[in-house]
């Protein structure tokens, strides 16, 4: 199969910082895959997800070679990917119907008209199951939870039918209940479009709900990516296995003694 | 033996736009010295405004706290001044703590300074002593906050807290903003300090696995009501509540079968 993305040899170093932030890294992401990315905070799994969605600041350099082979050409954002990242806020338009900025990208790539637009961000709200979806047309994202405006943005970002959806860190601020829905709805979301997904988190075991394969990447480079199942069973590094021993897993025995005080 | 802290009959509603909401219905539990009770539940589920009202940074509508031997939430502004260092709080955040430009120095002594603790000429032992406690190098003394990693800020909130010598602490999501290496030692830590100093820990998560590892006691919190409490182990094996029940399935784990 031909390669929806791939990566090789990329670098970014950012304005005015001398280190950079990833160092030579090279993956391909088949159409329909998701792919996990994770690593701690500054290990550069974000940078990276910026990279391949050309969200990287002014000023930063990249290195390397960033290609969409199954398209033959470069990406356009929102047309061939979407983001949603940790905070709904900044994907979603605080003054702008949800409606709207649901039904944008349909209108702007699919070469919809207004009203078949409109009649696609209905369909796509019933699809990341809000509520009353034709009465939330014309309200606007402060009236919701984050949750719900995690649900929005991940509407709004897939309007145009991307091949890829990119979600950076997208349930990390959530609770557990909501977190656990929102990557529910991702995996059927994904699978329903034909999407493929990079999924960038700092949570192995959310991960491995979630992933076909899993990348890890630890003080700016690529450590080791693999099926989940490999990596979580028999990883390779000794960061996969140091991120492994150190998960707080529901099943691990108590940490403190039982004996009451 | 009698609890450290007794609450009962707490009752909050808060009003806007229009509505009202009960954060707070008829919330009743207790904690025993030397103990870490949990506090789990969703976004909304009132129990941060739990924490808040035990702290006294609201005021509830109905209820009463008994806290070392105090009618808590009866003590005058200046009672209180005298006896809030006994009961500590530490947020998720621990920059939205501090200044972040002040020193690790200032950040710790502030309240010994305040609340008089020791004479000035002790505040820097005073200080080495506490960074000692939570494990940190005395060589970051005078290094800015700003320039301490996520999990030495936790510390140093930590050593703030201990600092007041207090008798309890109440620890609003401590550890979830902090990588999950770090997430695990600062736990430790904890566990360590109760164990050699007695501290009970209100320990306020949307985590069970982390509940699961420092709670001794959980109570299971929805819709501003305690659903469900008991012993940790007891409650995470054989949840009682739909609210308990979906909480536990919602944990992500390593060895689980894939959502789709």
């Amino acid at each position: 199969m031909i390669d929806l993305i791939r990566l090789e040899d990329v670098s970014v170093t950012y304005a005015g910082q001398s280190h950079p932030a990833v160092v030579d890294l090279s993956l391909a992401l088949a159409p329909g895959e998701k792919l996990a990315i994770i690593g701690e905070s500054g290990s550069g799994k974000s940078t990276l997800a910026h990279a391949i969605a050309g969200l990287l600041p002014r000023g930063a350099s990249v290195k390397g070679r960033i290609e969409w082979p199954a398209l033959g050409r470069p990406a356009t954002p929102g047309a061939d990917f979407g983001v949603v990242f940790q905070d709904p806020g900044a994907s979603l338009n605080p003054v702008l119907r949800i409606g709207e900025q649901v039904a944008e990208g349909a209108q702007r790539h699919l070469g919809m008209d207004w009203r078949q637009a409109e009649r696609r961000a209905l369909e796509l709200l019933e699809a990341v199951h809000i509520p009353n979806p034709q009465a939330v047309l014309r309200a606007f994202p402060h009236q919701f939870s984050g949750g719900q405006r995690q649900r929005i943005a991940i509407a709004a970002a897939i309007a145009a039918r991307p091949r890829l959806l990119i979600a950076d860190e997208a349930t990390s601020a959530l609770d557990t209940l909501v977190q656990a829905e929102i990557v529910a709805l991702l995996a059927n979301l994904v699978t329903a479009e034909q999407m493929a997904l990079v999924f960038i988190t700092h949570d192995i075991a959310l991960a491995a709900r979630l992933a076909d394969r899993i990348a890890v990447v630890h003080r700016t480079a690529l450590v080791e990516i693999g099926p989940t199942r490999a990596v979580i069973d028999a990883p390779r590094s000794d960061y996969t296995k140091h991120l492994l021993a150190t998960h707080i897993d529901l099943s691990d025995p108590p940490r403190i003694g039982m004996a009451r005080p | 033996m009698s609890a450290l802290l007794d609450v009962r009959g707490l009752r909050k509603t808060y009003h806007g736009g229009g509505r009202s909401v009960m954060a707070l219905d008829d919330v009743s539990f207790s904690l025993a010295a030397g103990e870490t009770l949990a506090l789990v539940g969703p976004s909304g589920s009132g129990k941060s405004t739990l924490a808040r009202a035990i702290t006294r940074l609201i005021r509830v509508d109905a209820g009463q706290v008994a806290f070392a031997g105090t009618d808590w939430l009866g003590l005058s502004p200046s009672g209180l001044r005298r006896q809030r260092r006994a009961m500590q709080m530490v947020f998720q955040d621990p920059l939205d703590a501090f200044n972040p430009r002040a020193s690790v120095f200032s950040a710790i002594a502030d309240p010994i300074r305040i609340h008089r603790l020791a004479p000035r000429n002790l505040w820097r032992q005073n200080v080495l002593n506490l960074l000692d406690r939570v494990q940190l190098p005395a060589g970051l003394i005078d290094r800015a906050i700003h320039e301490i990693s996520g999990g030495q800020r936790q510390r140093v909130a930590l050593a703030r807290a201990l600092a007041c010598q207090p008798k309890m602490i109440v620890l609003d999501e401590a550890v979830s903003a902090l990588d999950v290496s770090m997430r695990g030692q600062i736990l430790d830590l904890l566990i360590d300090l109760q164990a050699r100093e007695g501290l009970s820990y209100l320990f306020v998560s949307h985590d069970l696995a982390v509940v699961n590892a420092v709670a001794h006691r959980v109570a299971v919190m929805a819709e501003g009501r305690i659903v469900e409490h008991g012993p940790t182990h007891a409650v995470l094996a054989a949840p009682a509540s739909p609210m308990a029940k979906s909480m536990i399935a919602a944990v992500p784990r390593l060895n689980a079968t894939r959502t789709s």
